[in-house]
């Protein structure tokens, strides 16, 4: 099966643009997106729910974890797939050798092999290593190895300190082993090739690395990937991994220095091959992170900011599944929702930190907007009869909000006398969908570290991911022309960036989440208790109303007092 | 609640019958996974539900404290709370008192312990118990019974049991002046420690309360007590026990005791051991247990159990693929959760059909071969089914009997 990716036309070559990535009979619109895995899971979903989640299309695998067991045990069962056990007829799966949002310290790699990281060390791979690999793996797609280095591993000893970025002359070598690599997979090899596009953070690396591409071969380099006239040709699309240029641009303000960066990689090379970026994660983000947060996850403004300036099609996941796992709930939309006539522009949060003790009673869906706001997602079935209804919020069909019952047949019958669950035992109910999973169940599982609130979060927060970029694509297609719609989709990212806040609702759940885990253990309801009281004192206060009293209805009282302060 | 009996176990005290509660139907015998803090761990009311349990636990204690009652009060109960269409059974939050709470004091009036929000000391007395039971909206709830430890001995373990019937009259008394018995169904806990006199005068007093119980649960054991006082407890209660009301045996998980306890007439047994171990790595089988943190699943690619209708089996997720992620990655957890879930509820199911079909003996046999074999069948199995007429060694000339507990468990070093 081969991987085909067709593209609107569009009047630059970083314009934004529509297309779809068709292979066999999966279809994945673009712009759209990634999700990302951890030792060949997708991290909280299980099997069953990876299924459940029509949005997962586009699966990407790091392979290093595998390397703990020599030969890598997926081998022993290919194809991967099998042994992943992803849905040949649901899933599209890409495979890289490390994990590329991480910015963890490595040996240096030279000519003759990459270091790639596992529970038990580093594993030195060789690209021949890797290729047997993929060849024996079959992803969808293989992503040739890179040689990023980062600006700390390459340096040491006494003139570590003078290296403070990436010098040129190493700049030039990764430049040259990734094209050695590159040719090394390309010899003799049908498997479907996506190249990252390295270089670090120097615009002339990453140019001359785009220009190597698209050179003609002569002799040696050339016999290697015959018939192919250029490595191009055998390059399928093209990665973009935002960690590297963060690690060497630590004084630039991403995203602009990342804008100039891929364009100056992209611009050498033909606007027919998907243009994939992938960002870092939080597990790079230490001590101050308003000073390193460009190595974390891509945040929606940042993509559409890379989708705008330089015609990205898909985008990794990380944002929306690292917030299901601090306890966000995701609810953006895109474009951003018109504010009432008459009334002041929105400003909103990307998401709700269900940590907070204001869900306790809060019986919405997780994506909800307060009551009558219409600017969040609310489930197919209103929460409960006597909850204020949510009008205008989208309808979120994840199965979260939505939650199907099992399909009649699905369900396992243990005995000849079991009989499987009457769709309609509840006559009142005419709808096919279950209530939604509450913020305050979240909040109780959260508080109970449950580890199905991350499952139900994850579920959720892709679906808004998706749909996020479901938006997006409907902005782009509108049929005025590329260039109004360009426009117009110029406009509206714009006021994206306008309403939604960047207040760090992340880091705030990061936070409370390392808190959680600290209260653990004995006594820890009387911590919690101590710590709820003194908060809610603190507001009390900022509020001029010391009056508040510390009893059964404290919780009440918290939450009026936060709901009054939240309307917009 | 109804309750009928649809087969007798020619042989065994074992039958099969069927309990409809408000919200469904539950087949008996079962075993009933624990959601303690309103979840089975990992899992969605909807992936439990497709495998097939009709039937959780939630604790009282627990929920109580978190989300509170006044969470629960609003959002109309624990079913609608966690999204769980199934029945539901809640304790009555009087064991955890005991095992996680410092300084409680029992008096006639309650269970005197220290808050765990405040340090102040706070009353569980019956009535309070059945109030949070009706809050909460379980389709079984659990009288508050005076608990002590199993292998207490000595004039406290007659106080409790004493206690625990004059207990049982005001939950009685509670549960009718609220008017939900016709949604809500009360059980009595039989105590008495592992002295039969006293078992027997439980019994005795518990039983002249039929009417006002819907079932009986026999408490006060799996607290280290050895096994083969265990079975004969057992034995001596769901024998005496009324024909027409369900007996659940509490704190019961693991396969060798559930279905010896059948064989003597339980109807229900609840334990965490199989969610718990799952999260340890553990998936169950009917051929013993399998810890595959073990390096030897390394390179396993069969799935755990080919013929099992888990998720995790049914999409031949592989023991090498497991091994490398358990405890690393909570979809492994997920993934063996859903497994030992299935697997209590296939060797209970298939026990219902061998009592259908007129071949509990016989499946016993078929099972414990398989499951012991080699090991060795444990000397208290044997005789408690031996008890039952089902003679596990009859025509078997190869097998030896081990004594003491005799679990079946995979270490290491195996």
């Amino acid at each position: 099966m081969t991987l085909s990716f067709t593209v609107s036309p569009t009047d630059s070559q970083f314009s934004p643009r529509i297309g779809t990535v068709t292979h066999g009979s999966i279809q994945i619109q673009t712009p759209g997106i990634i999700t990302t895995t951890s030792r060949g899971v997708i991290p909280h979903l299980s099997l069953d729910n990876v299924l459940r989640t029509p949005s997962i299309q586009w699966i990407h695998v790091p392979f290093e974890s595998f390397l703990e067991h020599s030969p890598p045990v997926p081998t022993l069962l290919p194809p991967l797939r099998d042994f992943l056990r992803f849905s040949p007829s649901k899933h599209l799966l890409s495979m890289s050798l490390r994990d590329i949002s991480s910015a963890r310290e490595m040996p240096p790699n030279t000519n003759g092999y990459v270091t790639a990281n596992t529970v038990r060390g580093v594993r030195r791979v060789s690209p021949k290593d890797y290729k047997s690999y993929a060849e024996l793996c079959k992803p969808d797609i293989v992503f040739a190895l890179g040689d990023n280095a980062y600006p700390s591993t390459n340096a040491s000893g006494p003139n570590a300190k003078l290296a403070a970025g990436m010098s040129q002359k190493r700049g030039i070598k990764s430049v040259e082993r990734t094209l050695a690599w590159l040719g090394t997979l390309l010899n003799d090899q049908s498997s479907t090739t996506f190249v990252s596009l390295v270089g670090g953070a120097s615009l002339p690396a990453r140019s001359a690395f785009a220009n190597g591409l698209v050179e003609t071969l002569y002799g040696p380099e050339a016999e290697q990937v015959s018939p192919l006239k250029t490595l191009d040709e055998g390059v399928s699309g093209y990665v973009l991994e935002l960690v590297p240029m963060a690690l060497e641009a630590k004084a630039t303000p991403a995203p602009d220095s990342f804008i100039s960066l891929i364009q100056s990689s992209l611009g050498p090379l033909p606007m027919n091959k998907p243009r994939l970026v992938f960002g870092g994660s939080s597990s790079n983000l230490t001590g101050n992170t308003s000073t390193n947060a460009h190595l974390g996850p891509v945040t929606p403004q940042t993509a559409l900011l890379l989708t705008l300036h330089c015609g990205i099609d898909l985008f990794d996941s990380r944002y929306a599944e690292e917030a299901a796992s601090v306890g966000v709930a995701l609810g953006f939309r895109f474009p951003a929702p018109a504010p009432t006539e008459g009334k002041e522009e929105l400003v909103l949060p990307l998401g709700w930190n269900l940590y907070d003790i204001k869900y306790r009673m809060d019986f919405s869906s997780v994506g909800s907007s307060p009551s009558g706001s219409g600017w969040g997602w609310r489930g197919v079935v209103g929460t409960f009869e006597d909850d204020p209804k949510v009008d205008g919020d989208v309808v979120c069909l994840c199965p979260t909000c939505s939650p199907l019952p099992p399909n009649p047949e699905e369900v396992i019958l243990h005995s000849v006398v079991d009989s499987p669950p009457s769709q309609n035992s509840n006559p009142e109910r005419s709808h096919r969908h279950r209530p939604p999973y509450t913020r305050a169940y979240i909040h109780h599982l959260l508080h109970t570290h449950e580890m199905s609130a991350h499952a139900l979060l994850k579920m959720h927060n892709l679906h808004v991911w998706e749909r996020f970029w479901d938006g997006v694509r409907g902005v782009l297609s509108d049929g005025e022309g590329n260039s109004a719609n360009v426009e117009r989709f110029k406009k509206k990212v714009e006021r994206f960036i306008k309403v939604y806040s960047d207040k760090d609702v992340m880091n705030e759940a990061r936070e409370m989440w390392a808190e959680v885990e600290v209260l653990r253990g004995k006594g820890r309801l009387a911590r919690e208790k101590e710590r709820e009281v003194k908060e809610v004192q603190k507001k009390a206060g900022k509020d001029g109303d010391s009056e508040v009293e510390v009893g059964a209805s404290l919780e009440e009282q918290v939450r009026e007092k936060l709901e009054t302060s939240l309307e917009v | 609640m109804q309750y009928e009996i649809l087969a007798r176990c020619h042989t065994t005290q074992a039958r099969v019958s069927r309990m409809t509660l408000a919200h469904g139907e539950t087949m008996l015998p079962t075993f009933m996974p624990v959601a303690t803090q309103a979840a089975i761990k990992g899992l969605t009311p909807e992936q439990v539900e497709s495998l097939g349990v009709t039937l959780i636990l939630n604790n009282t204690y627990h929920l109580n404290l978190r989300p509170g009652i006044e969470v629960l009060n609003k959002t109309g109960g624990a079913h609608q709370f966690q999204g769980w269409n199934r029945n539901l059974l809640t304790d009555s939050g009087g064991f955890q008192l005991v095992s996680l709470s410092k300084f409680t004091t029992i008096t006639e009036e309650g269970a005197l312990f220290e808050s765990p929000f405040t340090g102040e000391s706070t009353m569980l007395t019956p009535e309070e118990s059945i109030r949070i039971q009706h809050a909460i909206g379980a389709d079984i709830i659990m009288q508050l019974d005076d608990v002590v430890p199993s292998l207490l001995k000595g004039p406290r373990v007659e106080e409790a049991m004493e206690r625990s019937v004059r207990w049982l009259d005001r939950c009685i008394e509670q549960h009718e002046r609220s008017g939900k018995q016709n949604i809500q169904n009360l059980f009595a806990i039989v105590q008495g420690g592992l002295d039969h006199d006293l078992r027997d005068r439980c019994l005795d007093a518990m039983i002249e309360r039929k009417d006002r119980v819907a079932g009986y649960a026999i408490g006060g054991l799996s607290g280290g007590e050895e096994k083969d006082v265990f079975w004969r407890i057992i034995k001596q209660c769901a024998a005496k026990l009324p024909e027409d009301r369900p007996r659940y045996s509490m704190g019961v998980g693991f396969v060798e005791d559930l279905l010896v306890c059948f064989a003597l007439g339980v109807d229900m047994a609840d334990c965490v051991f199989p969610t718990r171990t799952a999260r340890f790595g553990v998936a169950l089988t009917f051929s013993g247990p399998l810890n595959l943190k073990l390096s030897k699943h390394a390179k396993d690619l069969d799935p755990i159990d080919k013929t099992c209708p888990c998720p995790t089996c049914k999409n031949e997720i592989s023991r090498a693929f497991l091994h490398h992620t358990v405890t690393h990655e909570t979809t492994a957890a997920h993934a063996l959760t859903s497994h030992n879930v299935t697997f209590q509820a296939q060797v209970v199911g298939q026990a219902r059909n061998a009592i259908l079909a007129g071949e509990f003996p016989s499946y016993l046999k078929k099972f414990f071969a398989t499951y012991f074999g080699e090991h060795g069948y444990p000397e208290w199995v044997v005789n408690a089914l031996r008890s039952v007429n089902v003679d596990l060694l009859e025509g078997n000339d190869t097998v030896y009997v081990v004594r003491g507990d005799g679990a079946r468990w995979e270490y290491s070093h195996t």
